[in-house]
C-alpha cells in the first residue's frame, strides 16, 4: 500500500520534463519567498548616481531609471506576480470547484442553472472582461488578483463537473449514498478527492495563465501600480528606455518566461501522469481566448 | 463637464445619454437601433460607433492576413515535422523550442522583436502607422504570428501523432508509397479536422482584435479601440465591439463548418 501511495510523485521525478518543471517553479518560489535575504539591494532603494546601469558586477542585472537594482526588484517582483496568481487560482479554484461538483452531482436544475451562468461568463473575452473588472475595481494588487480569479472560474466549473458527471453513477457513490452519507459529505469526501487529478493539472495551467496574465493586465497599466515591483509592471516600465537599457525588459521577460515554462512543464508531465491518453487542451481552459 | 457642474447641466446630459430610463428599456432602446443599423454615438468622441469601427477595421484585418498567413504556414509545417520526427525518434529540437515560445508573453516577444530589429539593425520601424504602409506591419505581424504558431504547431502535432499510428498508415507505407505522399496525402489530410479548428480559432482571435500587439506596436485597429473604450467607459463603443466580435466569431465558425465538410467528407452538413 506504502509503494502504491508514494508511486505517482517518483514516476513524477522519473519524468524529465517535469522534474525540470518542478525545479524552476521551486527555485522562483524560493527566490521569492526569502527575497529580503537574497537581494543585494533594498529593491525601492535608489542609487542616483548610476541610472540605467548595464548590467556588471555590482549589479548584476543593471539598474533601472531610478538607479534601483533590477534582480532585487525581480526577486521581490515575484513576491507579487506569484502571489496574485496563486490568490487569484485560488478564488477560481474554490468558485470553480465547489459549483462544479454541485453542478455535476445534483444535475437537474442546479445543473442547468450553473452552466448557463458558465457559459455566459464564458461569451466575454477574457482579456476584456478582466481589464473591465480591473478598471471597475481600480488598478492594484487587490483588484488585480480578483479580476483573474472571476475570470478563471468558469473554465475549472466545466471542468469538475464533467469529472462529477462521470463519477456520479459510479458504484462506490451508489454506495456511499445507500449508507446514508449526507450530500455534503459526499461530495467533500467521496467526488472531490477523485476530481483532484484534473483539478491539479488546471491548476498548473491557471498559474502559467496567470503570471501571463498579470504581465498583460500590468502592460496595459491596469496591473500592479508603481513603486511596488511586479515582473508585468517592470516589463510595462522599461518599454521607453528600450534603445538605451534594453535589459530593463529582457530580464523581467526572462523571469515570466522561464516561470510559465515552469508551469507548462510541470503541467504536462501531470497529465502524462494522472491521464495517460493526453488531452492537449485540458489545462487552464478557463483563458482558452487569453491570446494576443 | 467638469467637477463644477451644475446639478441641472448634469441632468440633461443624462437625459441626452438616455440614461435617465430604466436599464430594461435602454436595453431595449439599444436592441431597437441596433437593428435599424445604428450602433449609437461614443460618449468620449461623439462619433458614430459604427463609423469607428469601419474606420479601424482596415488595420486589424491587414494585421490578420499577415499574422494568420504566416502562422498557418509555420504552424502546420512544424507541427508536421515534429509529429515526423518524434514518429521517428529524431525530435531533439523541435519539441523543446516548442515548449519555449508557448511560454514567451506576446509582448515579451513583440519587445524583443522591437529591440532587434527596430533599435539594433534599424531596418523596420518601431511602433505607429506612419503613412499606413506595409512595413509598419512587419514586426507586429512577425510577433503575432510566430506566437499564434506555437499553438498551431502543437495541436497539428497531436493530431498527426494520433493519425500516424493508424493501421491505414501502414499500409500505405508497406503498399511503397513516397514518405512525402503518406505523410501529407494520407496523414495531414485525416488531421485536417483538428488543423482546421486551430486555424479557425486562431483567425477569429486574430480578427477581432489583438488587443495586446496593437497597443504595443501603436496600431490603431480594433483591439486597441476596445481597451480604449473600456479605460474610458465608453459603453457604446464596448457594446459595438463586443456586437463585432460576436458577428465575427460566429461567421469564422459557420466558415469552419463548412471547412469540416470539405477537410472530412463524413462529416454531412445538415
Amino acid at each position: 500500500m506504502r509503494v502504491e501511495a508514494r508511486s505517482p510523485w517518483y514516476r513524477l521525478a522519473r519524468n524529465r520534463e517535469a522534474s525540470v518543471g518542478l525545479l524552476l517553479i521551486a527555485g522562483m518560489v524560493l527566490g521569492a519567498v526569502f527575497a529580503p535575504l537574497l537581494v543585494p539591494h533594498p529593491p525601492d532603494r535608489m542609487h542616483l548616481d548610476r541610472p540605467l546601469a548595464p548590467p556588471g558586477v555590482e549589479h548584476l542585472f543593471g539598474t533601472d531609471y531610478f538607479g534601483r537594482d533590477v534582480l532585487s526588484r525581480i526577486l521581490h517582483g515575484g513576491r507579487i506576480s506569484l502571489g496574485v496568481a496563486v490568490g487569484a487560482q485560488a478564488l477560481a479554484l474554490l468558485l470553480g470547484v465547489t459549483l462544479g461538483l454541485l453542478a455535476g452531482y445534483h444535475g437537474r436544475w442546479v445543473d442547468l442553472t450553473i452552466m448557463r451562468v458558465v457559459e455566459l461568463w464564458l461569451c466575454f473575452p477574457d482579456l476584456l472582461m478582466a481589464v473591465g473588472l480591473a478598471v471597475a475595481l481600480g488598478p492594484g494588487v487587490p483588484s488585480v488578483f480578483l479580476a483573474l480569479g472571476l475570470v478563471g472560474w468558469p473554465g475549472v466549473a466545466r471542468l469538475v463537473r464533467g469529472e462529477a458527471l462521470s463519477l456520479r453513477e459510479r458504484e462506490f457513490l451508489e454506495a456511499a449514498r445507500a449508507a446514508g452519507t449526507p450530500t455534503w459529505r459526499l461530495l467533500r469526501r467521496h467526488l472531490l478527492p477523485n476530481c483532484l487529478p484534473a483539478v491539479a493539472v488546471a491548476f498548473t495551467g491557471g498559474m502559467a495563465a496567470c503570471v501571463m496574465a498579470e504581465a498583460s493586465l500590468s502592460f496595459l497599466g491596469l496591473g500592479v501600480q508603481p513603486p511596488t515591483p511586479s515582473w508585468g509592471a517592470m516589463l510595462n516600465q522599461g518599454r521607453p528606455y528600450l534603445h538605451h537599457a534594453p535589459h530593463l525588459v529582457v530580464f523581467p521577460g526572462l523571469a515570466i518566461a522561464a516561470c510559465v515554462l515552469g508551469f507548462n512543464l510541470l503541467g504536462d508531465g501531470l497529465r502524462d501522469l494522472l491521464d495517460p491518453r493526453g488531452h492537449e487542451c485540458r489545462s487552464g481552459q478557463g483563458y482558452r481566448r487569453w491570446k494576443s | 463637464m467638469g467637477e463644477r457642474a451644475s446639478p441641472e447641466l448634469i441632468d440633461s446630459i443624462r437625459r441626452e445619454l438616455g440614461l435617465d430610463a430604466p436599464i430594461h428599456v435602454r436595453y431595449g432602446r439599444w436592441l431597437g437601433r441596433t437593428l435599424r443599423g445604428d450602433l449609437g454615438r461614443s460618449w468620449a468622441t461623439r462619433r458614430p460607433v459604427l463609423e469607428s469601427l469601419i474606420t479601424r477595421f482596415p488595420v486589424t484585418l491587414r494585421l490578420t492576413v499577415l499574422a494568420f498567413t504566416l502562422s498557418a504556414v509555420l504552424g502546420v509545417a512544424v507541427g508536421v515535422t515534429a509529429a515526423v520526427r518524434e514518429v521517428s525518434g529524431s525530435d531533439y529540437l523541435v519539441r523543446p523550442i516548442l515548449l519555449v515560445g508557448q511560454s514567451l508573453p506576446v509582448v515579451y516577444l513583440g519587445l524583443l522583436f522591437m529591440y532587434v530589429f527596430g533599435v539594433w539593425l534599424r531596418i523596420t520601424p518601431i511602433s505607429g502607422i506612419g503613412d499606413g504602409g506595409l512595413r509598419y506591419f512587419v514586426l507586429p505581424a512577425a510577433t503575432l504570428g510566430l506566437y499564434g504558431s506555437v499553438y498551431k504547431a502543437r495541436m497539428t502535432r497531436a493530431a498527426m501523432l494520433e493519425v500516424l499510428r493508424q493501421d491505414y498508415i501502414r499500409t500505405a507505407r508497406a503498399k511503397g508509397l513516397a514518405e512525402r505522399v503518406v505523410v501529407y496525402r494520407h496523414a495531414l489530410k485525416n488531421a485536417m479536422v483538428t488543423v482546421v479548428t486551430v486555424l479557425g480559432t486562431g483567425l477569429s482571435a486574430l480578427l477581432v482584435g489583438s488587443v495586446l500587439t496593437e497597443t504595443l506596436f501603436g496600431l490603431p485597429g480594433i483591439g486597441k479601440l476596445q481597451v480604449e473604450a473600456v479605460w474610458a467607459r465608453d459603453y457604446p463603443v464596448v457594446m459595438g465591439c463586443l456586437l463585432f466580435e460576436a458577428a465575427t466569431v460566429s461567421g469564422v465558425n459557420l466558415a469552419m463548418d463548412v471547412a469540416y465538410a470539405w477537410a472530412n467528407p463524413r462529416i454531412r452538413l445538415a
